[in-house]
């Protein structure tokens, strides 16, 4: 009986459909802000109760609220007559996709068209309208598909002007509520597509059974596992660097276990805390960095070889640094950080892991 | 009918749940890429407009035993919903002046211990965000300065059981809390170091140490300059560098083409008003120091050392074939001896005659193309024959002992196998060109001239040779050097 229910075409075409839209149905889970006019731009050809236009609308209104309609700008009845304001900003932000404009007014005829356009970088960049009713009414007008950056947005300004000459339009509340996504800076490991790799790792070559110490080799950043750094907050200041989980008492967990942080000879065991021999080795500065396209490498500087040592310390070591010049909303990708590690004599065959932890600080 | 027809209808409508299943499975594969815009982080919840800085890290000013209120927001901007730990932890140095922090397992002694975070485990939506209150409770008895630690972001996940060294990533933000006293903002610089990394290329290593008891926001440079002082290029940039703590840093100088002796100097300035606080720009008392002035060579690249080989390799036999033509030229003015042309002496006669190359011969007595001899010139020719072989080629062949003469006696090999001049009579070229311009005007570029049967040209002798009684006049050493 169940499963003909399951069966059951109707069944199964709603069922193909709800998986469809819940999988297929884009994330709503960016984050808004409303920003409002924070000034009047050279462009100012409406009338208003006040000297200032963008006073008489920057109230903190938010719809469906009514706004104060006591004070507003209007456009005298000419078409051709623009106001155009500067508005606030959002800090911070990686990328603002969707910018809503929202418009508390009326014209004197009922559904009389209004323009509403975004400028932003000193031009038009995206036209829209609003249609204004016989009386007082919020409406909006969206533009979606947008891929503002900080500096886009820092920048942005909204005009308004009247389609139909002999109609006078009222404003009396204006904000645009914008969507974005959250700068951040961050660190992750990914493969030659940019996709982040869910369980990176660095392989260390394979060395067979010697009375005498040797050392085992790998490569951090691969090409199928580069070290990409993104920082698309607005401060350039950071540091990249590497650590063992388990701090300056750490070792090479294992049938019989080593250390990474023995600074003694030939891999034998030092005067630190533990009874292990064996230290490991970071070269950064033979490392490559490549820069997302249109970005530079300016500022950033690769970490000198170093050694991991107990007795100095040196429990983490870094492996890329910015100065306040480095460009932010960029991304770079570190590669080819050589690893070396000296494993004590006589240390029986099997299998040896290490927990490390690559950290980035904002600073 | 109606089975067979139900039946084609029901696997259509398979095919076609199957299609939109794939569709589906590809769309989020394909939408869950495209959406990925960056990795998980935190930033400050509640920056301070005066301060641009405190948009990415925690700065505060505290007396003892205050708590500050201060918040994070963790930031998922990845297309997963991940769970993260949040968590405060001391800082620790890491190499070349790098702010590092301590591991979660490890002991909380400083700023680690001073925060408590709200909570310590957030979930978060792709694309979205939290923000999590916490308080800084600064202990009475703490030491004026700068204290720093971090509070850090990391995912929430098993750790990988594979051989070899497992990482996880996580992100940090500073917190800087100056507790006010006595405060010493001192910075000293150690000597340039040049370390080479091969060949064509090295690094420029510059330590700057802090003295003082806060970071100071440090602007680094190195200048390079070559040895007219003239600036080469500037590295560095604004550094903090954190209390106690000595920060190198590295520049790597590439060679140039040509390589070249060059100066570095270090310069540092910061803010040494006691009163300064990181992130707040406009400094009231700028403080520079300087390294001594460092020199060295920089090699030049393989493409260079190859360019500036072969320049010196054209140098040297330039300079060797002018000392050949010098030696010819002293040896000819030496050895080669008067002749008076007679009737029927042609260049090319004198030339088998006397075993010479004919060029050589036409040069040294300034004979020009078509090279007519008139009975009675005086030339200089080599001495007489000697068997075959006459002095000049003999005396050359000494010579050539040497390396200068080998080069010299291969000159006069090659010289030897040109093509022996035509040598006409003028009034039949006169006479010949007459008829090709009342024939054929083109014609006039034709070797008309060139000899049917025998290869060696005709030689003329314009008059019948005089007989000059006079010792015919010795070439001048500028006449001869001036045509060889």
């Amino acid at each position: 009986m169940i499963f003909k229910l399951i069966l059951n075409k109707k069944s199964l075409s709603l069922l193909s459909l709800f998986i469809f839209f819940i999988i297929f149905t884009p994330h709503t889970y960016a984050l808004n802000t409303n920003i409002r006019p924070n000034g009047d731009t050279t462009t100012i050809q409406w009338t208003s109760t006040a000297t200032t236009h963008y006073t008489e609308i920057d109230e903190t209104v938010v719809q469906p609220t009514a706004g104060t309609t006591t004070d507003n700008v209007n456009n005298g009845g000419t078409a051709t007559n623009v106001d155009r304001y500067t508005m606030g900003t959002i800090s911070s932000i990686a990328q603002a996709t969707q910018i809503v404009v929202w418009v508390y007014g009326y014209a004197s005829k009922n559904n009389s068209v209004m323009s509403v356009d975004l400028y932003y970088d000193g031009s038009l960049q995206n036209q829209g309208t609003v249609t204004l009713r016989g009386s007082y009414s919020w409406t909006s007008a969206t533009f979606t598909g947008l891929t503002l950056s900080q500096s886009n947005l820092d920048s942005l300004e909204i005009s308004i002007s009247g389609d139909s000459t002999g109609r006078t339009y009222y404003v009396a509340t204006l904000y645009a509520d914008v969507t974005y996504i959250a700068g951040s800076l961050s660190v992750d490991i990914v493969d030659s597509t940019g996709v982040s790799v869910s369980s990176p790792s660095i392989s260390m070559s394979e060395k067979t059974f010697d009375f005498s110490n040797q050392n085992s080799t790998g490569t951090f950043g691969a090409s199928s596992q580069k070290i990409r750094v993104n920082n698309t907050t607005g401060s350039p200041s950071w540091t990249l660097s590497l650590a063992a989980v388990g701090g300056s008492t750490d070792f090479w967990n294992g049938s019989t276990d080593y250390d990474y942080n023995d600074p003694s000879s030939n891999a034998n065991d030092g005067s630190d805390s533990d009874s292990l021999g064996g230290q490991m080795s970071l070269n950064p500065s033979n490392g490559t960095i490549t820069p997302q396209s249109g970005c530079s490498n300016t500022g950033l500087s690769l970490g000198s070889s170093s050694s991991y040592n107990e007795e100095s310390s040196i429990n983490s070591i870094t492996l890329m640094s910015s100065t306040a010049s480095t460009s932010t909303n960029c991304y770079w990708d570190l590669t080819g950080v050589s690893v070396n590690q000296s494993i004590p004599r006589e240390q029986p065959a099997g299998s040896y892991s290490i927990r490390m932890v690559l950290t980035i600080v904002a600073n | 009918m109606n089975l067979n027809f139900k039946k084609t209808q029901n696997i259509k409508f398979y095919k076609l749940f199957l299609f939109l299943i794939l569709i589906t499975i590809y769309s989020k594969i394909f939408y869950s890429q495209a959406i990925e815009y960056s990795g998980f982080g935190g930033k400050p919840a509640f920056p301070r407009e005066d301060n641009p800085r405190t948009e990415s890290i925690f700065i505060h000013t505290a007396d003892p035993g205050k708590t500050i209120d201060e918040g994070i927001r963790v930031i998922n901007n990845t297309n997963e919903t991940k769970a993260f730990v949040v968590y405060a932890a001391d800082y620790t140095k890491s190499t070349d002046g790098g702010f590092a922090c301590k591991q979660y397992s490890q002991d909380k002694k400083g700023i680690g211990n001073w925060v408590i975070l709200d909570k310590n485990e957030v979930t978060l939506y792709p694309m979205s965000e939290e923000t999590i209150p916490f308080t800084i409770n600064v202990p009475e008895d703490v030491e004026v300065g700068e204290h720093n630690g971090c509070i850090l972001i990391q995912e929430k996940k098993p750790p990988s059981e594979s051989a070899g060294i497992s990482i996880s990533v996580r992100t940090g933000l500073r917190v800087a809390i100056t507790i006010p006293g006595e405060i010493i903002r001192k910075l000293s610089l150690s000597d340039i170091l040049v370390k080479r990394k091969g060949l064509d290329k090295l690094t420029l290593s510059l330590s700057v140490s802090n003295t003082g008891n806060v970071s100071v926001d440090t602007d680094v440079k190195v200048r390079v300059s070559n040895l007219l002082d003239k600036e080469i290029i500037i590295f560095g940039g604004q550094y903090p560098i954190f209390r106690s703590d000595v920060a190198t840093y590295n520049y790597d100088v590439k060679s140039p083409t040509f390589g070249s002796i060059y100066k570095a100097k270090g310069i540092v300035t910061y803010d040494g008003n006691a009163a300064a606080v990181i992130g707040e720009t406009g400094s009231s008392n700028p403080i520079t120091i300087e390294t001594r002035p460092i020199y060295f060579i920089v090699f030049p690249t393989l493409k260079g050392l190859a360019i500036i080989l072969s320049v010196i390799f054209f140098l040297i036999f330039l300079l060797l074939k002018i000392i050949i033509k010098k030696k010819r030229q002293k040896w000819i003015m030496k050895n080669w001896v008067q002749y008076k042309a007679r009737k029927g002496d042609d260049i090319n006669s004198l030339s088998d005659r006397y075993n010479v190359n004919w060029k050589l011969l036409a040069k040294t007595n300034k004979l020009r193309p078509p090279y007519i001899i008139k009975s009675g010139d005086i030339l200089r020719v080599p001495p007489k024959m000697d068997g075959n072989k006459n002095t000049f080629t003999r005396n050359l062949k000494k010579l050539g002992k040497d390396n200068d003469n080998r080069i010299s006696k291969r000159a006069s090999d090659k010289i030897k196998s040109v093509k022996k001049p035509k040598v006409v009579n003028p009034n039949n070229i006169h006479n010949k060109l007459e008829s090709d311009f009342n024939s054929k005007p083109n014609s006039i570029n034709k070797p008309q001239l060139k000899p049917k049967s025998k290869p060696k040209p005709k030689t003329f002798t314009k008059s019948k040779p005089a007989v000059n009684k006079e010792p015919p006049s010795k070439p001048s050493v500028d006449e001869i050097s001036s045509i060889i």
